[in-house]
């Protein structure tokens, strides 16, 4: 997520009856994402590129030079692992809030990912009004050349 | 200039149409002309004529083994087991379909890339029923909803926003399943929810006001012609059902809309309703302006196996005898394929399209049943009825849900041949005398199997009844087929498969699983110089049912999702 947002104590919070939050928070802008390229060993920001809706996905790195990753606004996307380059997308709809992984059956690369976001994944859509009437479905996709 | 001529020269100059910030009315004479808008799906099977053809060519039986998945878009999202019956429409770049909720959506599909929601219409329905769509006329997108009492709702196509709504009261217990068919000013509806115990109707509304202009039930009552043919002392004219749940086909020329009505009530049971049963399984031909009956003609007459015949009534030319003649075909639930001339309903032919065993066959002058009595109140015909409950059930064919069914057939005028999607199980049906009320239904029997639900893709020339070629398919297809100028004819199976065929020799060219069933047809349609198959998974209750005996899909799950395929 790229996003800040003001949060604001409330110490009545604290109980089964107010809830635990402990306060709330507030944004009005539209919630983005990063997918960020790092030198974890350094620390080093190599490249990040900022994405129009959130992932509450994540992000897979395969050996084929590629990493993968899913959005609310319901893209799976393909990058290069170096150049951070869009190489392919398709929408399908439905928001994601399940990482993708990728797998081998019968000599076949596969890229599976399940969609159908979660309450809180789809509450980060809040001040995306294009999406204001996207409706969700639980859905394994799979992906082959 | 008119928006009509603009739309042509932009087709002229042989270029997809850009979607207007505001999209162009649907005028009378557009519908009229739905062939002339290639790129577009104004109504419920396409054109008025039935055929669900469309001319699109650039999918084709060369590069069809490249399509894939465009984009998908998720519908419904208020419970489980939500499903759709409704072909979508798609004018200049954007689809409007409709849920098992009723709800009404417009779909941005301009871009290619996805599938935006721009509104949706929800009626607040109780609960979940059958919708096939919705109509397109002036500015406004119309589509039925709800029950006690059931509404027909007509939205702003720019906003979304309940223009009119009009609901019928004194028939409490009826539904409306079709889409409605915008015929000049008029709105020709139909009712449904036959199957518990109501008597059926059609009806005009004015499409600016929704106003009732006219209404003719489908049940001839006391002093009308036909109310003879409901014999014995149960009053059953009363609840006999005659539904209305397919749209029908309209014929400009002679200004005559055909709709295929449903079975009487109980579907199982002919002692309750002793006769023929009229107007029930019958294609009614009415003047669309006042309702008026042109003329009538009923396929099984004291029917008893739910044959009922709402699947479409194709308009088609073809040549009988050396001349050129106006014919209506339809292939029926209850096996046979007839085609008829337009003017009257007077047979053509009527010729098996598959394994039927209720009747030694049709009449080819009358199209009645060989063994058709009509001195009896009880027809017997080839003796497959289980009338007598001491003798041991037998099996018969076609099951009770066809055949074909509300599943649409279409026709190529490239090829002049029929498309049938056909069920091919026998079934065994038994009475249950009791079952006549509101407590126990009104079945009026049961129908059996064990066997698996499977289905015929068939091809048969609609003049001579010819069956050219079968292909067996190892689900049931309660989708229907799409023909297209690119030579493939495509259907969507109980299992999850969408897949295309060439036109001519059924060789399958292309399909995909989405593990969800349909039980929607599949439609085509082009935006920006490009085409896409669009077609809505999520498969209703009763076409579930028919996994009963596939025990490979037990655990299958379903999802309400408008795929969209494209190269």
């Amino acid at each position: 997520m790229s996003n800040c947002e003001d949060i604001t104590i409330d110490t009545n919070k604290h109980s089964k009856a107010a809830g635990w939050q402990g306060g709330t928070f507030k944004i009005t802008e539209r919630y983005t994402s990063d997918l960020t390229a790092v030198d974890p060993t350094s620390g080093e920001v190599k490249k990040s590129i900022r994405l129009n809706y959130p992932n509450y996905s994540g992000a897979l790195s395969t050996g084929g030079g590629l990493v993968f990753l899913a959005l609310m606004d319901g893209t799976i996307a393909a990058y290069d692992d170096t150049s951070l380059e869009e190489l392919w997308k398709i929408n399908v709809g439905s928001g994601f809030t399940a990482p993708p992984m990728t797998f081998e059956a019968g000599g076949k690369q596969y890229v599976a990912i399940a969609s159908g976001p979660s309450n809180s994944g789809k509450s980060r859509l809040v001040n995306t009004p294009e999406l204001k009437e996207q409706r969700h479905a639980t859905i394994l996709f799979v992906f082959g050349l | 200039m008119t928006r009509i001529s603009a739309a042509l020269l932009a087709l002229a100059a042989g270029t997809a149409m850009i979607a207007p910030t505001l999209a162009a009315d649907v005028t009378p004479e557009r519908l009229v002309n739905a062939d002339k808008e290639p790129h577009n799906w104004l109504m419920n099977h396409r054109t008025y004529d039935g055929q669900r053809y469309s001319p699109l060519e650039r999918i084709n039986k060369s590069n069809v083994k490249g399509l894939k998945l465009a984009y998908a878009v998720p519908l419904g999202g208020g419970a489980g087991n939500e499903f759709t019956v409704a072909t979508p429409l798609v004018e200049d770049g954007f689809l409007y379909t409709t849920d098992s909720w009723g709800v009404l959506y417009k779909i941005d599909v301009t871009s290619g890339q996805l599938g935006r929601i721009v509104w949706r219409m929800d009626p607040k329905q109780e609960r979940q029923l059958r919708n096939r769509g919705a109509a397109l006329w002036g500015n406004l997108v119309i589509t039925g909803a709800g029950i006690s009492p059931a509404r027909i709702i007509a939205a702003d196509k720019d906003t979304g926003k309940v223009v009119w709504e009009t609901s019928f009261p004194d028939t409490p217990d009826v539904t409306f399943t079709s889409a409605p068919l915008a015929i000049k000013d008029k709105i020709i509806i139909g009712a449904a929810n036959g199957d518990q115990g109501v008597r059926d109707w059609m009806a005009g509304l004015d499409a600016k006001t929704g106003k009732l202009l006219w209404r003719k039930f489908t049940i001839p009552g006391p002093g009308e012609p036909g109310h003879e043919t409901w014999k014995g002392n149960n009053n059953a004219w009363q609840t006999g059902g005659g539904a209305i749940w397919v749209t029908g086909t309209y014929d400009p020329a002679t200004n005559q809309t055909i709709w295929g009505t449903g079975n009487p009530v109980p579907m199982f049971d002919p002692f309750y309703r002793p006769g023929d049963n009229l107007y029930t399984n019958s294609a009614i031909s009415y003047d669309p302006d006042t309702g008026n009956m042109n003329w009538f003609f009923q396929y099984t007459p004291g029917d008893m196996w739910d044959y009922d015949e709402v699947g479409t009534h194709i308009l088609i030319d073809g040549t009988v005898g050396g001349q050129q003649r106006k014919l209506i075909t339809h292939s029926a639930r209850n096996g046979f394929l007839y085609t008829m001339e337009r003017a009257n309903g007077a047979m053509v032919m009527a010729k098996p399209y598959m394994e039927v065993n209720w009747t030694k066959g049709i009449d080819q002058k009358t199209g009645k049943p060989l063994d058709y009595d009509p001195g009896k109140d009880i027809q017997t015909y080839a003796g497959v009825g289980n009338l007598n409950p001491n003798e041991p059930p037998k099996k018969v064919c076609p099951s009770q849900a066809g055949g074909n069914n509300y599943w649409p057939s279409s026709f190529s005028p490239k090829t002049k041949l029929l498309y049938i999607p056909a069920l091919s199980n026998c079934v065994t049906v038994t009475i249950d005398r009791e079952k006549h009320n509101k407590e126990k239904g009104w079945n009026g029997g049961n129908a059996a199997t064990n066997e698996r639900w499977e289905s015929n893709l068939t091809v048969a020339d609609p003049v001579t009844g010819e069956v050219k070629k079968s292909v067996h398919l190892n689900y049931p297809n309660y989708s229907g087929t799409l023909a297209t100028g690119g030579g493939l004819v495509f259907l969507a199976l109980l299992d999850g498969t969408i897949a295309a065929y060439d036109d001519t020799t059924l060789d399958q060219l292309w399909k995909i699983n989405v593990g969800s069933g349909f039980s929607a047809p599949p439609m085509t349609f082009e935006v920006n110089g490009k085409q896409y198959i669009a077609i809505v998974s999520g498969p209703s209750p009763v076409s579930r049912r028919r996994l009963e005996n596939t025990p490979e899909l037990r655990d299958q799950r379903h999802a309400l999702v408008l795929h969209v395929f494209g190269l």
